[in-house]
């Protein structure tokens, strides 16, 4: 692991009215891993990572990409990261290909180079064929693989993805988790939220689990099992931390 | 135990109490602001059909009068009347429904929601339907039956005429619902129902736009010409088409003729019937067998575009260019939505009203010769030597006018069309000075074509000599910079990037004060531009020296509003989309 995190949050919170939505989050992600973010519906997931990327301004606390200031140095900032939304809200009447040479004009990527790795990433995401038809015409695997491709366009050193492998059939869940394993070993720091626990188990170096809005535990998975009951599953450590569901109360009322 | 299945009729009336309680709720959880609209609107609609009524009755007297009766066969014309209503209330309905029947069985996606609850699949696919002609029926009712009471009243028909006259209205609705349901299949099946509905509402601007300017010109149609409308309306109705067959059967029941009265309204009935029927169960077995759901065409591609070698490496380095000059984030964002704007019809519908406005100007400047003034009233009296200077001027005025209902439109919704996309935007290393640039590119390039354009015609009809073309170019220039200004702030200030519908981009309330605030801001500019000018003229004072204090005029407010207002929402743009 690198010596300077990537991301480093310190008391960051985001307040809507009286309600915290992220509560006094500290935590750093450094270059080379694999950082999964996990928690219940509502927890303040997505919350952290529009902080992170640049989306939302926090309500106090500070959040550093690669040593700069999210809020007071935006632009270098995000010069370092891409970001994977949990919906691959694209420009429908682009085609793909139009989409990542407009990605690359965004991030001031000369003309050639842009093209080349635009080409590159096509191919490698097998989108090739599809690249000159309007994202319209796309399946959500589609354009999920064109978001990514377009948040790693620039090369980024941190890459942030919100629930990457929703709604994707199995070939394309796995490419993505090739690739966002192969970019770690590469040194990119990738900070991933996600609901399914057994990628965070079987991908992620580190884990953290947020419930209402405050970070109750970060870690490796050896080191959550010794806050746990011991030789447990991710799914078990999640579940005793965050309260799992009664499933008593279910069975009743199904009756 | 075996449940019971419900009746068709029962769930009907159970998915239209749905609608009920959805409309209720809606109307529960809006806001003053919503609810006062939802008022107003609900009492300009009552207004409205009151309005209609009373032009019914109006009508009718029209058609009793002595000199109509001279100049027409009014028999005829009465005799027609009925055929002509059920045919105009059977297109209509047609037409109508197939926008309302494409937004409810393909666009509110609730479809397969209700399918999947406990109820009978046909009471589905009629409520569906019912809800989908009910505000039309009910309009057209409200137009149509009156004319047809008042015409039983004034012909003393029979009272079976009165009943079967909204038995027949309803059957021929029907028909024309169910007609439309399997167009929408058929068309869906070809094409994605999203793309119909940005077709259909951009013919659908089109038509209107269209029509109400072209009202507005030529409003004043001479007795003549409305006689010979009434004619060319009674030739529509033949009484061999089936859509003459209830208004002929209606008649023969008013008048007394029983047998052949109930023979053609029993067949428009059982026809109605069964073509509605037919298109129910059709529909249905077309939505479950999966025919109506696949499309078959290709996803379309976006054109790539290979020119010949030579203008390829033209237009290559002038793009080159451009994009050092503007910078390539300004660059990017400005080819990208100069291309949504051409290949998104929802975005294309919102201007297509200004490019029609400023297409009927351009009818009206030829076919009036360049005399703008002929007739229109535009232009004050003035003295004679006077007078062809000024309106030489009132080519620029339109043009600026043209421009400006283009770019009000294209700078306020300029944010806001980035829709649920603009975390792209947001998530880039650009500045909130240059996303705000490109946006006033956006806004302000296509206007300045578009408005040279129309002054370049204006100039060649209206004979308009060197000196004022340049003054007017850069009139133009200098105004919509300002214009551009202006309605981009409050763009950025009302930005809305969670709209569904296009009309809802811009906030309601900064919306409203931003189109008033560009309009005193027009005024303002167009002013300084060109009263000046034109005093001197009136005054016979140097007329450069008119242009000189114009320009330095006319520049000072225009620039101020290009920059002030733009410099003093700058940090702003950083937080759009942020609760």
């Amino acid at each position: 692991m690198q010596a300077a995190p990537m991301i480093v949050t310190k008391a960051l919170t985001k307040q809507y009215g009286d309600k915290f939505a992220v509560n006094q989050v500290n935590f750093e992600v450094y270059g080379g891993e694999i950082f999964g973010f996990l928690g219940p519906n509502g927890a303040g997931k997505t919350t952290t990572i529009k902080m992170i990327v640049g989306l939302l301004r926090p309500s106090s606390g500070v959040v550093r990409v690669g040593g700069y200031d999210v809020v007071a140095q935006p632009l270098q900032a995000k010069t370092l990261s891409g970001y994977v939304p949990d919906q691959p809200n694209l420009y429908a009447k682009l085609s793909g290909r139009e989409m990542l040479r407009f990605v690359g004009d965004l991030y001031d990527i000369p003309r050639a180079e842009a093209e080349r790795r635009s080409d590159e990433l096509l191919r490698r995401f097998d989108l090739l064929e599809a690249a000159d038809n309007l994202i319209d015409s796309y399946s959500h695997g589609m354009r999920q693989k064109t978001a990514l491709a377009a948040a790693l366009l620039h090369q980024p050193r941190l890459l942030v993805l919100d629930e990457p492998t929703v709604g994707l059939d199995p070939k394309s869940a796995r490419l993505i988790k090739d690739i966002l394993r192969q970019l770690a070993d590469q040194g990119t720091a990738v900070f991933l939220s996600t609901h399914i626990l057994e990628i965070a188990e079987r991908m992620c170096d580190r884990v953290g689990i947020i419930n209402r809005g405050e970070l109750i535990a970060v870690g490796t998975l050896a080191q959550l099992r010794q806050l746990g009951a011991g030789e447990g599953s991710l799914e078990d450590i999640f579940l005793q931390l965050t309260g799992g569901p009664d499933a008593f109360d279910v069975a009743e009322v199904l009756g | 135990m075996k449940t019971p299945a419900p009746s068709v009729w029962r769930s009907v009336l159970k998915l239209q109490r749905l609608q009920w309680v959805l409309l209720v709720s809606r109307w529960r959880r809006a806001g003053w602001g919503r609810k006062i609209v939802y008022i107003v609107t609900t009492l300009g609609g009552l207004a409205v059909l009151v309005g209609i009524m009373v032009a019914s009755g109006l009508l009718l007297r029209f058609l009793n009068s002595p000199e109509l009766q001279e100049m027409v066969d009014v028999e005829l014309f009465f005799g027609q009347l009925p055929a002509l209503l059920f045919t105009a209330a059977f297109v209509g309905l047609l037409l109508t429904s197939f926008g309302a029947l494409l937004q409810t069985l393909y666009l509110s996606g609730d479809l397969e929601f209700l399918l999947n609850a406990p109820l009978p699949a046909r009471a589905i696919f009629v409520a569906k339907m019912v809800q989908a002609i009910l505000p039309t029926l009910t309009f057209i009712g409200f137009f149509g039956l009156p004319l047809l009471f008042g015409l039983g009243y004034g012909m003393r028909y029979t009272w079976l005429y009165y009943p079967l006259a909204v038995v027949l209205f309803v059957a021929v609705s029907l028909a024309a619902t169910g007609i439309a349901a399997l167009l929408v299949m058929g068309i869906v099946r070809i094409f994605p129902a999203r793309r119909v509905g940005e077709v259909l509402l951009l013919i659908t601007t089109l038509f209107f736009t269209f029509f109400g300017q072209m009202g507005g010109r030529f409003g004043d149609i001479s007795s003549e010409q409305s006689l010979e409308v009434l004619h060319t309306a009674t030739r529509l109705t033949p009484a061999w088409s089936p859509l003459s067959w209830p208004g002929v059967g209606l008649i023969a029941l008013g008048e007394g003729r029983w047998l052949p009265g109930l023979a053609l309204s029993g067949l428009v009935l059982a026809c109605s019937g069964g073509i509605f029927y037919a298109a129910l169960i059709t529909a249905e077995a077309l939505y479950f067998s999966g025919w109506a759901n696949v499309q078959v065409s290709l996803p379309r591609r976006a054109r790539r575009e290979q020119p010949q070698p030579g203008v390829a490496r033209r237009a290559e380095t002038l793009a080159l260019g451009l994009r050092r000059l503007f910078s390539p984030p300004v660059w990017a964002i400005l080819v990208k939505d100069l291309r949504l704007l051409r290949r998104d019809l929802h975005n294309l519908s919102q201007v297509l009203s200004s490019l029609v406005f400023g297409i009927i100007y351009l009818i009206a400047t030829f076919t009036q010769g360049g005399d703008l003034s002929t007739g229109s009233g535009e232009i004050p009296g003035v003295t004679a030597a006077s007078g062809p200077a000024i309106v030489a001027h009132v080519g620029i005025g339109i043009a600026l006018f043209v421009g400006w209902s283009l770019l009000s439109r294209l700078a306020m919704m300029g944010f806001s069309q980035e829709g649920n996309a603009y975390w792209i935007l947001k998530t880039a290393p650009v500045r909130g000075g240059r996303l705000l640039f490109a946006k006033f590119l956006v806004a302000y390039l296509p206007t300045y074509a578009l408005s040279t354009l129309f002054l370049i015609a204006a100039a060649l009809f209206q004979r308009m000599s060197l000196l004022l073309f340049v003054y007017g170019l850069a009139a133009l220039a200098f105004v919509l910079a300002g214009a551009a200004g202006v309605n981009l702030t409050f763009g950025v200030l009302g930005a809305n990037l969670e709209w569904e519908d296009p009309r809802q981009m811009v906030r309601g309330g900064v919306g409203c004060l931003g189109s008033l605030v560009g309009m005193l801001y027009m005024g303002l500019s167009m002013g300084a531009f060109l009263a000046p000018p034109l005093l001197f003229i009136i005054f016979d004072l140097n007329i450069a020296l008119g242009y000189s204090v114009g320009l330095v005029a006319g520049m000072l407010i225009s620039l101020s509003c290009a920059i002030i207002p733009l410099w003093a929402v700058r940090s702003r743009v950083a937080r759009i989309g942020e609760r």
